[in-house]
């Protein structure tokens, strides 16, 4: 197993719960893997930032970042996650 | 010729004689520049000629709605107000929402220009046709809030809606907004400008209702779009629920939000002390723009401590940003009081807030000393000290004198090489993005036709990490020109002219769904809905080609004013500090935008538009644009490339 640090971001503490928590994942895992694990936990209101109405995981909503680099300059959810990682989500949001 | 949308009349009121008069729209303008801005920019380039005093009575006020505005198209009540700014010299022009703008189409205009100067305080009433110029001499002095109340009570009407100064505005400040409602036009100091015109107040009633050509067509179109707001949990899911707060937790974590007048971005984070959960325990209620389902607007109480009692509408993340990331606060019912003294005082809050960050390092530096402020103790985080200015410097009262036109204008006051701290793009002070972590952010900045402005071509992209038209890495320099360019053809297009609350363009509900890509093709897909709505509601057949084109269009003509004033190349860098300094602590931990850096990006974004590398317009791009009077007066002027 491997530990991965999950660190919200604004709003999606609150779908979240909490600001940081740990997650562990079978060795190997990708970020998909973590996605649907935390789908499992968080459920409907967290598929709406980080799914389309077909259920696959998709970046319109939610910015991923893997130790600080964009989860789309990695390999996308196919992204091999390691012990100690640092994922954070950060919601599409508005500013002015 | 159109048939529905506009309300086909322009008001021109001369404040000198008190007179009026309506005109009619022309119907090649409305193909042109659709709306809002796109007017705004071409009035002014049309009647307000090279080396007019931006205080003086020939200056000239342009207020522009869209043609969906009041209509029944969502997040569309938006306006234009436009003049020489006092503050740059360059275009003033800046959006506020609300119920203002909706108003003006129900009284029947599609535009108001407002010339010359009263020779005693007044405010104009506009009731449909009827208008009248009535004495300003009780309200001169008040603030922006009662002033409000008060007209509406001068006029026996509460249904009027009225736009306003404050006192800085009366004072002349370059940095005076004006004020409807509890909105902002904010920036570039166009509060001066209707202070220069001794125009207190301009109030709007209306009875007409805004036609639509073909309504079937556009009640399809606008269902298509609300559709698109239902499955973008950046508006109910986010913006409803927050405002605009979460953007200090989204840039505290990308290590952007400057702090301290962007000498310490990334060492300074407070999302904890006055971020989205901190400002939602003070949320009392929501407040709407005229048909907006979002109704992002957060009135927020502070209930305790030496500010209990300051109640404001916000404060938007540039507000928040500008007394607490900028001044180093970190005591959130600061930011509330001075959110609501720069509203009532009538004072552009990020300028306000980037001038006294300015006067802060300056002081923590030796530059300034007690003695030179009066006895303030400008500390960084001094929260007493800052709302101290923001009265002082609505008022001219002593070191609030100094720093009452900006931060350029104070440095050229204080002297001693302090100019050197100024954080601005043509003598407008940076928003609150430490561009040194976007780049194409900051080559908006630089490259607009107002100065630093975020809001003109909004990088999403690497703000908020939105994938549309596509995903980019927020740290490179390749590939910003296009996307620069994009996004401020975008945002002129559809949200400045149409008009659209720009926040639907950031969270990504205004466009359609399309393949990622930059190209004509990929962009006229994803402006379908908008195109339709615009063409059902006005009767012109307005395709997607042609909206897009608009955007490139109006721009154009901002530059083109900037130039005639002699803006240059020299004029679209960021502060040398972005330049040299590279962020030492945070998620953009070693980011800087380097001279070279920003010529890369400066030299290909000058190809796209078609300007020479001194960033004057070619001739032949203005003639593709359809502006042969706009080239033709430049030719005359020596100030075109071939």
């Amino acid at each position: 197993m491997i530990k991965i640090q999950v660190r919200a971001v604004g709003l999606l503490v609150r779908v979240l719960c909490a600001k940081e928590f740990d997650v562990s994942l079978p060795a190997g895992a990708t970020a998909e893997t973590l996605l649907r694990a935390l789908l499992a936990r968080y459920g409907e209101e967290l598929a709406k930032w980080t799914t389309n109405s077909e259920g696959q995981i998709e970046n319109q909503h939610v910015r991923i970042l893997v130790n600080g680099k964009e989860l789309f300059m990695l390999r996308g959810v196919d992204s091999v996650l390691a012990e100690g990682d640092v994922v954070s989500m950060i919601p599409v949001v508005g500013g002015g | 010729m159109y048939s529905g949308g506009y309300m086909g009349r322009i008001l021109r009121l001369n404040l000198t004689r008190r007179t009026y008069d309506i005109e009619e729209l022309p119907v090649e303008m409305a193909r042109a520049f659709v709306g809002g801005t796109g007017f705004a920019l071409k009035l002014l380039f049309d009647e307000v000629p090279a080396g007019t005093e931006p205080l003086g009575s020939s200056n000239k006020l342009i207020i522009a709605p869209g043609p969906l505005t009041g209509t029944e198209s969502p997040c569309s009540s938006r306006m234009a107000f436009a003049a020489r700014s006092p503050l740059t010299g360059a275009v003033g022009m800046g959006l506020s929402g609300g119920h203002f703008p909706a108003e003006i189409k129900f009284a029947g205009y599609d535009a108001l220009i407002i010339e010359g100067r009263a020779p005693s305080a007044l405010y104009v009433s506009i009731d449909d046709d009827q208008v009248t110029f009535r004495s300003a001499d009780k309200l001169w002095g008040m603030g922006t809030q009662d002033c409000q109340l008060f007209i509406k009570e001068d006029l026996g009407q509460q249904g009027a809606r009225i736009a306003c100064i404050g006192p800085a505005g009366e004072n002349l400040s370059r940095i005076a907004c004006i004020i409807n409602e509890r909105r902002a036009i904010g920036r570039k100091g166009l509060g001066a400008v209707m202070g220069s015109k001794n125009l207190k107040a301009i109030a709007v009633h209306g009875t007409r209702e805004v036609h639509i050509a073909q309504p079937k067509r556009f009640g399809e179109a606008r269902s298509r779009l609300l559709q698109r707001f239902k499955s973008t949990p950046a508006l109910y899911g986010g913006l409803s629920k927050v405002g605009t707060s979460d953007c200090i937790d989204v840039t505290c974590a990308l290590g952007i939000f400057p702090a301290m007048n962007y000498s310490q971005t990334g060492e300074f984070e407070p999302a904890d002390e006055v971020g989205s959960a901190a400002q939602a325990r003070d949320t009392i209620r929501r407040v709407a723009c005229y048909n907006c389902p979002v109704a992002c607007s957060q009135v927020r109480l502070a209930r305790e401590g030496p500010y209990a009692g300051f109640l404001t509408e916000g404060p938007e993340f540039e507000s928040s940003w500008a007394f607490s990331g900028a001044t180093g606060v970190d005591y959130l019912p600061a930011l509330y009081a001075a959110d609501r003294m720069c509203d009532d005082f009538g004072l552009d809050t990020m300028s306000t807030g980037m001038s006294i960050a300015f006067a802060m390092e300056l002081y923590e530096r030796g530059i300034l000393t007690l003695d030179d402020t009066g006895g303030l103790d400008l500390q960084f985080g001094n929260h007493i000290a800052m709302l101290q200015l923001v009265h002082d410097m609505a008022y001219r009262h002593g070191f609030g004198a100094i720093l009452a036109d900006g931060a350029l204008k104070a440095a050229q006051r204080i002297g001693q090489g302090s100019q050197e701290y100024v954080m601005h793009v043509k003598g407008l002070e940076l928003p609150g993005y430490d561009v040194r972590g976007a780049k194409a952010h900051g080559l908006n900045y630089a490259t607009t036709y107002v100065g630093a402005d975020h809001n003109r071509g909004y990088a999403a992209q690497e703000i908020f990490g939105n994938t549309v038209p596509l995903a980019v890495d927020r740290f490179a320099i390749e590939g910003k020109a296009e996307l620069c360019k994009w996004n401020q053809e975008m945002k002129m297009a559809l949200c400045d002219c149409a008009t659209f609350c720009a926040f639907l363009l950031t969270a990504g509900a205004l466009l359609d769904p399309a393949p990622p890509g930059l190209s004509p093709a990929d962009t006229e897909a994803r402006i379908g809905t908008v195109t339709e709505l615009l063409s059902s509601a006005t009767g012109l057949p307005f395709t997607p080609a042609e909206i897009a084109r608009v955007g490139e269009r109006a721009n154009a003509v901002g530059r083109a004013f900037n130039v005639r004033e002699g803006f240059r190349r020299k004029d679209d860098y960021l502060p040398d500090r972005l330049a040299n300094e590279p962020l030492r602590a945070g998620a953009s931990k070693g980011q800087c935008t380097s001279r070279a850096d920003q010529d890369f990006m400066l030299d290909r974004y000058y190809e796209l538009c078609g300007y020479d590398k001194n960033g004057l317009p070619s001739r032949r791009r203005l003639l593709e644009l359809g502006l042969d009077s706009v080239a033709h007066e430049l030719s005359d002027k020596g100030l075109l490339s071939p």
